[in-house]
């Protein structure tokens, strides 16, 4: 291809040339309605046809495309037969047709890109060589013609003499007379008498007469001349002379046939011709009476750019207009205001028009389906009625080039997947021919489209199992899907259910493309399916790209558009309303039954809080999806829809990925289009949902009291939910499986620069944590000051519920289990997991133990965290006494002996401050180590506590440093171990 | 002085006439204590500060958007690199708009002065002992009796402008 752009007069060829394909294929279709259903008139659309490959060749000629000329010249010969009757159009004459309109086509478009190899023809030009030429007794009337002009001779009607016509009609072959004296009474067959064998090698004997009863006289044809014929005739010949063709008809000129046919056809049987075609009356009348398809020049050709052009400054004058509506409402000046007015209107009215130019009917990318239908048909043993509704509905053109693959493919898969072969649609009680319906019409800004089709309907069992096939989900998620969730898993890359892939579909490619197709010029597919009854898929595509409805949010004092087809919904969240999760420096949201992560939109673009100091607690969230990640972004407030005209950013303002690009709103000012991919990358969002870990302070210090828990509910080898205290979550990461290395039988991830253990529950709790959807999900827990990974299949969700933990006995590894939601969950315990997988890990603690049991006196009235740190205490070797609250505790002393106080500040009837003052009044107690075990950890809290008597001051759920501290209080001092690997 | 747009055609006849053939015309303007000059077939207009909207996350020298008849003009800021960081106040700012190889922009100034008739002659190379990051936006000087003018180089600018904005 040389890169030259073409000439305008190729242009112009090419795009006149397509549209007389359009217009010919069209036609093509009717016509073959016609001629093999009998519906309508066929006449009409033969003359179209025709009229088209005319006006091609003619075209062509000009261009000087020879080999676009013949291919164009044979199909106007044919066109001109089967117009004047001479040939039927039977299946075979209208598949060389399509062969040869799709023929042009091809040869057009590589002349049009000016490329030089041009397509074969010499297969069509050969079939369709061997059609012209009747092989298939379809000129029988032609030869009839002919035959009827030897008057006075026999001629018995045989395929030779057929060839033998056409050779002769074609000037390919030459007539001889030639004259035996025989006897009429001695020749009975004279075309078969073994004296005239030699002349059946050389050419046909087509037929005799007897002139008196003892001459016969011969015609024959062969591709010879006189002399030669003389030479071969046997020698009793009387005499041998050629006999012009022309000579034995009345009529020279109707020998050779020309689309002079009216007397001609007149004669001909109507048994011979299948269809009422344009012989039956002249031609010329026929074609007066149609409906013109050129009308006179109602359209004119005008260049996109221009139409483009015209679209922008349209735009610009739209916003003009709303400027100055807002400046007139201010002044409210009467005089101004009618103008102003008028202003409005036309503007308005110019606007739809010039919108109006860039709209074509859908009738644009329909069109090829019939052909689509057709071809498959024939090729299949299926029979579809395609119905086509609103095909007149209007869309950008933009739209329509992108929507053209998708509806070919979601065509192609109706076909293919949706609709069965006859013969078990009859079994079905259906009938036998398939039906899909095209339907188009506009709603509101919006053009549907839908296509129906009335066969088998999705397989969700199929769906079900092609799922589970390509491990997509596990079978339990699947199990709980929704019927309209499972259609949609078709969506999914390379998901086909055909069983065999046809040469139409089923290559598992598709529906993945339509969709993101679709979703990129902001449409939406969605799927509706009954089984046996059939299939609707229904396309949402917008009326057009160039005006696009945006939701404008507040930030700060700054205002940003957000395109609506990336927005999924607004939430309000705050005060009585669910609330953002706040944890350290990341937030998420629960949106009904999935955590999405939430950016602030003023936090990300390092904007100033607005003034006047509003509540925080009250914010708008934006649900937006970017691809498959749905996320929340937080604004400080919702503005207005508005219909927005795209501009690019300036070039200095590239380099910032946030925004897509600016638009000028109603009042005059900019405003930038937000990026939502960018803002996705900004906030580091994009690989995996980041919890950071929990805020230690607050939050845990409310879920303590009454035993309100947080937990991380996950799901282990997929069949069991498990839950994970929250408040000893890091971070939550997604790695991909090759990340997973082996350190001898353990695995470890390099993570941040270093090297993370992770623990799998396989060789622990015999659960197997396999990669189920092609990534590995770990849950990073922080255990002191290291931390270790678990490697879970699914994260589901976090909840924060009052939870009735019940101790399960003989699960090393579990803490208990607790009713969350409607299931029994276990809660994993995490400090035994380690220990049971890297005994060294809190080796620290054992050396503890070393120096004989030490009794604690546990005072804390959470009874989920009593039982937890009981269990670890005394897990290594301590003896544990509890404690509900600061009472109990001093009556637990008096009455213990205990060496190490470990006590919460906040509890009923007497708290920690209370409870360690009263220890410090007992000369008894005066040394005894006490261990402030508390959520409360701002300095001042600190201070408090210390000085009320407490010799450490910890903050809860911080295992390490409890046993660290308590360590530390051992007459033997501290011992780390820092290789636990 | 100011312009309000570039001089129609005939009154750049007519100044031509005045001046010698070989002079040339500029616009000049004042940022902080700095005056540059600059070609006014590279000025398209200079207009009073019009409400502008900040981009957040932008280099410090491009200030924001403004709607200039429908066309959105960045407006770049200079001032941090002749080392004034004062915050922009919304109002007391003029704009000179300036054609670029990239398209227009808008560069904020304090205060925009007559057009001046300079001769070639009198535009001399950058000397070397000027501040590098002066260096980078001029591409000349024109010594006047009583003031030295900084020959804007817009295509210095938009490079510093670009080079800021990868940082």
């Amino acid at each position: 291809m040389d890169n030259s752009p073409p000439s305008s007069d190729l242009l112009m060829f090419f795009e006149e040339a397509t549209e007389r394909l359009d217009e010919a294929d069209r036609s093509l279709l009717h016509l073959e309605e016609a001629v093999i259903d009998g519906v309508g008139d066929a006449s009409d659309y033969i003359n179209v046809l025709f009229r088209a490959v005319h006006t091609i060749k003619g075209n062509a000629g000009i261009m000087d495309l020879s080999a676009v000329v013949e291919v164009a010249h044979v199909l106007e010969t044919l066109m001109d037969k089967v117009r004047a009757g001479q040939i039927t159009p039977d299946r075979k004459v209208l598949d060389l047709v399509f062969m040869g309109l799709d023929l042009l086509r091809e040869m057009i478009i590589v002349v049009y890109q000016g490329g030089d190899e041009h397509p074969d023809t010499t297969v069509f030009l050969t079939e369709i060589q061997a059609v012209l030429s009747g092989h298939s007794g379809a000129r029988k009337a032609e030869v009839k013609d002919i035959a009827g002009r030897f008057t006075g001779w026999e001629m018995p009607e045989t395929g030779e003499l057929i060839e033998a016509l056409i050779e002769l009609d074609n000037q390919q072959s030459e007539l001889f007379r030639l004259v035996f004296p025989y006897r009429k009474a001695d020749v009975a067959h004279p075309l078969t008498h073994p004296d005239f064998m030699s002349l059946n090698l050389f050419g046909y004997l087509i037929g005799w007469r007897w002139e008196g009863e003892d001459q016969l006289q011969l015609a024959f044809v062969a591709k010879l001349t006189l002399g030669e014929v003389e030479q071969i005739v046997p020698s009793n010949v009387v005499s041998c002379d050629a006999w012009p063709a022309a000579a034995i008809a009345p009529e020279a000129p109707a020998v050779i046939p020309v689309p002079v046919v009216a007397e001609a056809s007149a004669q001909v049987p109507e048994a011979v011709l299948a269809v009422p075609v344009a012989s039956a009356k002249p031609a010329e009348a026929k074609v007066s009476k149609l409906p013109s398809s050129e009308p006179m020049e109602t359209s004119i050709r005008v260049a996109i750019p221009l139409v483009d052009k015209l679209l922008n400054l349209v735009g610009e004058l739209v916003l003009n207009r709303n400027q100055i509506l807002q400046h007139v409402r201010k002044l409210n000046d009467q005089s101004l205001m009618a103008p102003v007015q008028r202003l409005n209107l036309i503007t308005t009215e110019l606007q739809e028009a010039i919108m109006k130019t860039r709209l074509q009917p859908i009738r644009g990318v329909w069109d090829r389906f019939p052909r689509l239908v057709r071809d498959y048909c024939r090729s299949g043993d299926k029979s579809i009625e395609l119905v086509m509704e609103g095909a007149d509905t209007e869309l950008d053109r933009s739209l329509l080039e992108v929507i053209r693959d998708p509806m070919t493919h979601i065509l192609r898969n109706a076909m293919d997947h949706g609709l069965e072969p006859a013969g078990e649609r009859v079994l079905a009680g259906k009938p036998a021919q398939g039906t899909i319906k095209l339907v188009a019409y506009q709603d509101g800004g919006q053009i549907i489209i839908e296509v129906h089709e009335d066969g088998r309907g999705f397989n969700l069992e199929k769906i079900h199992a092609k799922a589970l096939n390509l491990g997509l989900y596990s079978a339990e998620v699947l199990g709980a899907m929704t019927e309209t969730e499972l259609m949609q898993l078709v969506f999914h890359p390379g998901f086909s259910t055909a069983e065999a892939i046809s040469n139409i579909s089923g290559r598992g490619v598709g529906m993945d493309v339509v969709k993101t197709n679709i979703e990129r010029i902001g449409g939406s597919v969605e799927i509706f399916s009954s089984v046996g009854k059939g299939t609707m898929i229904k396309i949402r595509i917008p009326l057009t790209l160039a005006v696009l409805p945006a939701l404008i949010v507040h930030a700060g004092k700054e205002r940003f558009a957000i395109p609506q087809s990336e927005l999924l919904e607004v939430v309000r969240t705050g005060d009585g309303l669910q609330r953002i999760e706040q944890l350290r420096e990341s937030m998420v949201f629960r949106l009904r039954n999935t955590l999405i992560p939430v950016i602030s939109l003023r936090a990300i673009l390092g904007l100033a809080e607005p003034e006047g100091g509003e509540d925080e607690r009250i914010t708008n969230l934006v649900i937006l999806h970017s691809g498959s990640q749905v996320f929340g972004l937080a604004v400080d407030e919702i503005g207005d829809t508005e219909e927005i005209v795209v501009k690019p950013l300036h070039q200095f303002l590239q380099a910032i990925h946030t925004y897509s690009g600016v638009t000028i709103l109603g009042n005059g000012h900019a405003c930038l289009i937000l990026d939502i991919g960018g803002l996705l990358k900004l906030g580091n969002l994009s690989a995996a949902n980041q919890i950071e870990e929990s805020n230690k302070d607050a939050e845990v210090a409310g879920s303590v009291k009454g035993d309100v828990q947080q937990m991380l509910l996950c799901k282990i080898g997929g069949d069991h939910t498990y839950a994970i205290p929250l408040a000893l979550v890091s971070r939550l990461e997604v790695f991909p499986p090759e990340a997973l290395e082996y350190i001898g039988a353990r695995r470890v991830i390099q993570y941040a620069g270093e090297i993370l253990p992770v623990l799998d529950f396989e060789s622990i709790l015999g659960i197997s944590s396999e990669v189920t959807d092609g990534q590995v999900h770990v849950v990073v827990v922080g255990v002191g000051e290291r931390q270790i990974g678990l490697q879970v299949s699914e994260i589901l969700d976090i909840i924060e519920d009052r939870l009735m933990v019940h101790p399960v006995h003989g699960a090393d590894g579990i803490l208990g289990a607790a009713v969350i939601g409607k299931h029994t969950t276990e809660i994993l315990d995490v400090h035994n997991l380690i220990e049971q997988r890297y005994p060294d890990w809190f080796k620290t603690q054992n050396s503890a133990a070393k120096f004989g049991p030490k009794a604690i006196l546990l005072v804390e009235d959470s009874s989920f965290f009593r039982g937890l740190l009981r269990s670890h205490l005394e897990g290594i070797g301590y003896h544990v006494v509890e404690a509900e609250d600061g009472e109990i505790g001093l009556t637990q002393l008096a009455a213990n002996p205990i060496d190490i106080v470990l006590s919460d500040i906040e509890m009923p009837n007497m708290d920690g401050l209370a409870m360690v003052r009263r220890i410090r009044q007992n000369p008894q107690w005066k040394e005894l180590p006490c261990i402030a075990l508390t959520t409360r950890g701002s300095s001042e809290d600190r201070q408090l506590g210390v000085s009320a008597g407490f010799n450490s001051y910890l903050t809860k759920y911080d295992r390490q440093a409890v046993l660290e501290t308590l360590a530390s209080y051992e007459p033997g001092g501290m011992h780390y171990s820092e290789e636990v690997l | 002085m100011q312009i309000q747009d570039a001089p129609p055609a005939g009154d750049r006849r007519n100044v031509k006439d005045r001046r010698t053939q070989s002079n040339l015309l500029y616009s000049s303007f004042r940022i902080g204590d700095t005056t540059f000059i600059l070609n006014i077939h590279q000025v398209q207009e200079v207009l009073q500060a019009l409400e502008m909207v900040t981009v957040p996350l932008s280099s410090g020298l491009v200030a924001g958007l403004i709607n200039l008849r429908g066309e959105i003009v960045p407006t770049v800021n200079l001032r941090p690199v002749l080392g004034i960081h004062d915050a922009l106040k919304e109002t007391d700012n003029m704009n000179v708009v300036i054609y670029s190889p990239i398209g227009i922009f808008s560069l904020i100034v304090d205060e925009v002065h007559d057009i001046l008739e300079v001769s070639p002659t009198m535009i001399q190379a950058t000397p070397p002992s000027l501040p590098g990051y002066l260096k980078a936006i001029t591409n000349g000087i024109c010594k006047l009796s009583n003031s030295l003018l900084m020959v804007l180089d817009v295509e210095g600018v938009v490079r510093m402008i670009e080079s800021h904005s990868q940082a």
